[in-house]
């Protein structure tokens, strides 16, 4: 026993030596930053996988053609110095000059036409292949050392905003022949802020200074991401100084990081948006515009903005929303339970009567499925039953796709930053994941809105739309999500809209 | 011995290949492996053109062939997801399971096997009731509720401890005392009985009327009669240990095997769900070979045939 | 000491079938019932004695309810173990030959696989919700009632009042039925509560991980879930739903132990 005693204290001792995680203060001096995220990227692999967590970490890494404005959205230069339209369906991009990656090559045109070609080759698999992605462009071409031009298969205006989201990280030409894409994945080699200095899966991501990167070298000396899949144990991660910034702080945990005195929370209006689809793809009462519209009417929006999320969520009153290059404004549909009834009796329907079916992931979106449930509360007071299904996500999608879902479903998008990105594929009655579909006049000026070079036309093409589909209502329109950060005391740093963590941004200081 | 083992080995390697067929066939029975793994404004056409690549579109028979010719070569194909090498990803977490493992099956060794003598050498006194109610307790309670009660004591309220993830040994220390709690409790229970089995055989009558010492009779009859048993168990329960892993890495954020079958499963990262299959009872196989020779050298009447 | 396990065992056990049979009457309002403006109550919250939830639903009421589910899967798992496992180890005992064979490696196979992750396996194909967990777990739990019972009956047919009867030209089918069956029935007695609570603690673990039964459904499992996002701001959600499974684990398991001291103290579990 006695010998079981020394050992559990010396275990008891080792573990509170151990535990003290490097302070604060230690890490402002060396100026390092932790940043804690729910997700871990797939693979270090550019211009591969479309994924969110996985571009924004090879961002820090590898640049793009273009960059976007963080307040206004709009592409402005990054490794194109500018860009020009030479005819319908040819781009000029005019590249900087003096930039070098990782590996002292140069950055020239022939690092685009070597990114663009093994994004395209079918025998890479890369997700890039998609008309959503590069699938447009037929070919590049290299005019000189520091021109290319891009020559689609139609009139594409979007390529600037695909050039300018992370589906175009620009990899270097040399070392992609020499070394290959399975070397590159192990050990990237781009131009950006930071350099990669170790991966280990599921667990940190770490990268250090580029003291040489051509817009400056960024404040912090070295970032590690850590993945913690778990909001309580990221917030403790928080709260203890294990991590620096936390990303998706729940709603109700706000009070706690602001109490602690040891962070702050840091929160911005995002581009994704989520929204109650209204199923019409299938025999039902959605099928009916007036019960689509009655359950707008029904629905008390601002009330599960308040009570549910606490407040952490902006309204939004059409598909789409402020941080979307085509948004135009369109009236709300006013919380009125009269109206409502009213509009159920001109279709013909009971609301008493009626048993509705609404299908919810659960965690995927801020409180995803509590919303859910509040709205079936909500549903109840009018006297419509609701039974909501909770779906493991891959479920989710599958219901989505095969077009069984109930008559409603809950989902989020984004980062929506173009009209096109969430017109598509969600009012085409042939995508994968739209609820809506089968209204020619609509289809055909999504058709034509996707087409339009000039900037006017394109406008006024989208805000038409966005009246249309308001009208329609083939959703409850609910909200854009915020994104709430918990950021320790000694790091200066704003969330953006468009989702991404941007660590060159960020300033450590000692306090 | 030498025909016992390879014929042993030959049934694992008939086990493990019917284990790994029945699950080919449940996985494809389950939900599109593609969706999960795509971009949401991606079209129906991409999606389907991707399966095509990936070889999800061949009949069933055909895949089986591909998958059954692969795995002997063990290749299980790539991770849909992460785009690697599925058995590479598994063996790599590989290590830090076993740590997780092994910790605790010390911490059991350390703290319940004394527990079980000393209760049954001073039975019915108060130690003997309290270790007991300690055992029976740590069975009931669920590891996971465990698990999360520890967090917020150690991580939330006291800050002593980190919530999870690898690093430190202080990383290590809720995870496997979790982990251990229930095979601690277990062992120690069986413990006490084989130990007062054996007491109540009249050999070591015999060695107390020869005026052994008590010590000799513990330390030299007893534990050594005893020890089939407990050897026994607490070889099975390595294997459930691997079980009980899953839900332990997966509150902890531990990088372990479990967590990643979880998600595999979650994400139908098939391919990493077959390597994992593979890889868990090969080693589940393994381990349970291991003990039925232990057990023979341990007792030399057992003869294995 | 025994007896007041004993005991403990009984008056848990008892505590918790009838909470589940009067979980309507007892809970002091319906589980489902959302109240956004009394979201996250502590316990002793006036007509909240355990708080409540996020949605401000009663936690105690949830609990409650909450034991319903759990004895419900826990019973209908047994029985589907037990009588289908029972019946296939009877046959593979009594008619040696192939079918043995065949179970036993049926067996081998589901045996290399630790029960909880076979069961999830299981469920993540089969789909979630409470009908396909009670399947889950039957199809990954009966391997152990086939195993005990072929054995037992193995050693039942050794015996010389058997080997007696078959002597005397009796069918197989009465040997079965009169001399067999009566002496296998306590192992399987014994097994069926020694499995129930570790059906219940399995179903627990697996809607945990976020398979298994679906919220707003109120069982324990997912509860915890759903409580881990709260852990700072509400340990109530995770502490009572927990307790509430680990003292039904805690009865079930006294109570078997008992039974077994008592029907079969050979077996070892």
């Amino acid at each position: 026993m006695r010998r079981l005693n020394v050992l559990l204290a010396l275990a008891v001792a080792l573990s509170v030596a151990g535990a003290d995680p490097a302070p604060g203060q230690d890490r402002a001096r060396t100026k390092e930053v932790v940043v804690g995220l729910g997700a871990e990227p797939r693979t270090m692999l550019a211009a591969t996988i479309v994924d969110w967590t996985t571009n924004n970490m090879l961002e820090h890494i590898y640049d793009r053609l273009l960059d976007r404005d963080p307040r206004t959205f709009k592409p402005k230069p990054m490794l194109a110095e500018s860009w020009r339209i030479v005819n319908d369906t040819t781009w000029e991009f005019k590249l900087r000059k003096g930039v070098r990656f990782h590996n002292g090559e140069p950055f020239t045109a022939h690092a685009v036409k070597a990114t663009i070609d093994y994004a395209l080759d079918p025998a890479n698999k890369t997700h890039f292949t998609a008309a959503a992605y590069w699938g447009l462009v037929r070919e590049v071409q290299v005019v000189d050392d520091h021109t290319v031009r891009f020559l689609t298969k139609q009139p594409w205006p979007n390529l600037i905003d695909s050039a300018s989201l992370t589906n175009g990280l620009i990899m270097p030409a040399k070392a992609l022949r020499e070394l290959g894409p399975a070397k590159l994945a192990e050990k990237p080699i781009g131009t950006g802020p930071f350099k990669f200095v170790e991966w280990k899966r599921d667990e940190r991501l770490v990268l250090e200074k580029n003291p040489d990167y051509w817009q400056g070298p960024a404040d912090a000396s070295r970032v590690t991401f850590r993945f913690i899949p778990e909001f309580s144990a990221r917030l403790a991660a928080l709260l203890s100084g294990e991590i620096d910034i936390m990303k998706d702080v729940p709603p109700h945990a706000v009070e706690a990081v602001e109490r602690s005195g040891r962070a702050r929370l840091r929160a911005t209006v995002s581009s994704r948006i989520n929204y109650l689809a209204l199923v019409n793809l299938k025999p039902g009462p959605m099928q009916d515009v007036r019960v689509r519209r009655a359950m707008n009417h029904a629905v008390d929006v601002e009330e599960l903005i308040k009570q549910v999320l606490k407040g952490r969520a902006t309204r939004m009153c059409g598909p789409l929303a402020p941080p979307n290059v085509d948004y135009a404004p369109v009236e709300c549909y006013t919380h009125d339970p009269a109206r409502a009834h009213a509009l159920f009796k001109e279709a013909g329907v009971d609301p008493s009567r009626l048993v509705l079916t609404l299908d919810t992931p659960s965690g995927r979106y801020p409180l995803d499925k509590d919303v859910s449930l509040a709205i079936a509360a909500q549903l109840q007071r009018i006297g419509i039953k609701v039974n909501v299904v909770v779906n493991e996500w891959g479920t989710h999608l599958d219901k989505i796709k095969n077009r069984n879902t109930g008559d409603m479903f809950f989902l989020g998008w984004g980062p929506a930053l173009h009209g096109q990105g969430t017109m598509q594929p969600l009012f085409l009655h042939d995508q994968t994941y739209s609820s809506y579909g089968n209204n020619a006049a609509l289809n055909e000026k999504i058709a034509r809105a996707a087409t339009l070079l000039d900037p006017k036309a394109r406008a006024d093409a989208y805000a038409e739309l966005q009246q249309l589909v308001r009208d329609e209502a083939p959703w409850v329109f609910l909200w854009q999500q915020h994104d709430l950060y918990g950021v320790a005391s000694h790091v200066e740093w704003s969330p953006r809209a468009d989702e991404k963590v941007w660590m060159y941004e960020a300033r450590v200081v000692a306090r | 011995m030498r025909a016992y083992v390879l014929s042993r080995l030959a049934q694992t390697a008939l086990v493990v290949f019917l284990s790994l067929t029945a699950v080919f066939a449940m996985v494809r029975l389950s939900g599109d492996p593609v969706l999960l793994f795509m971009p949401m404004d991606i079209q129906a056409k991409d999606v389907n053109e991707f399966r095509q690549r990936l070889g999800f579109n061949d009949p069933l028979p055909v895949q089986y062939a591909r998958f059954v010719g692969g795995a002997t070569r063990g290749d299980f194909g790539e991770s849909l997801r992460y785009r690697r090498d599925a058995l590479g990803l598994v063996l790599e977490r590989l290590p830090a399971t076993f740590l997780l493992a092994a910790t605790s099956l010390l911490l059991t060794t350390c703290v319940a096997v004394p527990l079980g003598i000393l209760s049954a050498v001073r039975r019915n006194t108060l130690l003997d009731h309290a270790s007991t109610v300690a055992t029976v307790l740590g069975q009931a309670t669920p590891g996971f509720w465990l698990g999360l009660m520890l967090i917020y004591v150690f991580s939330v309220k006291l800050r002593w401890l980190p919530t999870g993830g690898t690093g430190t040994l202080a990383h290590l220390v809720m995870p496997s005392v979790v982990l251990a709690a229930f095979f601690s409790a277990r062992i120690a229970r069986l413990t006490r009985s084989a130990v007062l089995e054996v007491l109540g055989e009249e050999y070591i009558l015999t060695a107390r009327a020869k005026g052994l010492g008590e010590a000799r009779v513990i330390g030299k009859h007893t534990l050594r009669n005893s020890a089939i048993p407990i050897v026994t168990l607490a070889g099975l329960e390595a294997g459930q240990l691997l079980g009980g892993a899953v839900i332990t890495e997966t509150i902890f954020a531990w990088p372990g095997l479990g967590r990643l079958t979880v998600q595999a499963l979650l994400n139908r990262d098939f391919p990493v769900v077959l390597a994992a299959v593979f890889v868990i009872s090969v080693t589940y196989t393994l381990i349970n070979l291991a003990v039925d020779l232990l057990y023979g050298w341990l007792d030399p009447r057992v003869r294995l045939r | 000491m025994n007896h007041l396990k004993a005991w403990l065992g009984i008056g848990l056990t008892v505590a918790v079938v009838v909470a589940a049979v009067a979980a309507p009457w007892l809970a002091p309002r319906d589980p489902l019932t959302t109240d956004f403006a009394a979201s996250l109550r502590p316990p002793g919250t006036p007509g909240h004695p355990l708080g409540t939830d996020q949605l401000g639903r009663d936690l105690l009421a949830r609990v409650l309810h909450g034991a319903r589910l759990a004895l419900f899967i826990g019973v209908c798992t047994v029985l589907i173990t037990g009588v289908a496992g029972g019946l296939l180890g009877l046959v593979a005992g009594f008619v040696e030959r192939w079918p043995s064979a065949v179970l036993m490696r049926i067996a081998d196979v589901q045996l290399s696989f630790p029960f909880i992750l076979l069961a999830m396996t299981i469920n993540a194909i089969v789909g979630l919700g409470l009908r396909n967990i009670i399947l889950s777990l039957s199809a990954a739990g009966w391997v152990v009632y086939a195993r005990v019972v072929r054995g037992e009956v193995l050693s039942v047919k050794q015996r010389d009042f058997v080997q007696a009867a078959a002597a005397l030209g009796m069918s197989r089918i009465r040997l079965l039925l009169r001399h067999v069956l009566p002496n296998v029935a306590p192992s399987i007695i014994v097994v069926a509560s020694l499995q129930f609570s570790s059906f219940i603690v399995a179903e627990a673990a697996i809607s945990f991980l976020g398979f298994g039964v679906q919220p707003p459904t109120p069982a324990w499992g997912s509860m915890l879930s759903e409580s881990r996002d709260f852990l700072y701001v509400a340990w109530w959600l995770a502490a009572f739903p927990g307790a509430a499974l680990a003292l039904t684990a805690l009865g079930v398991n006294l109570l078997g132990d008992w039974l077994r001291d008592t029907l079969d103290p050979k077996l070892r579990l």
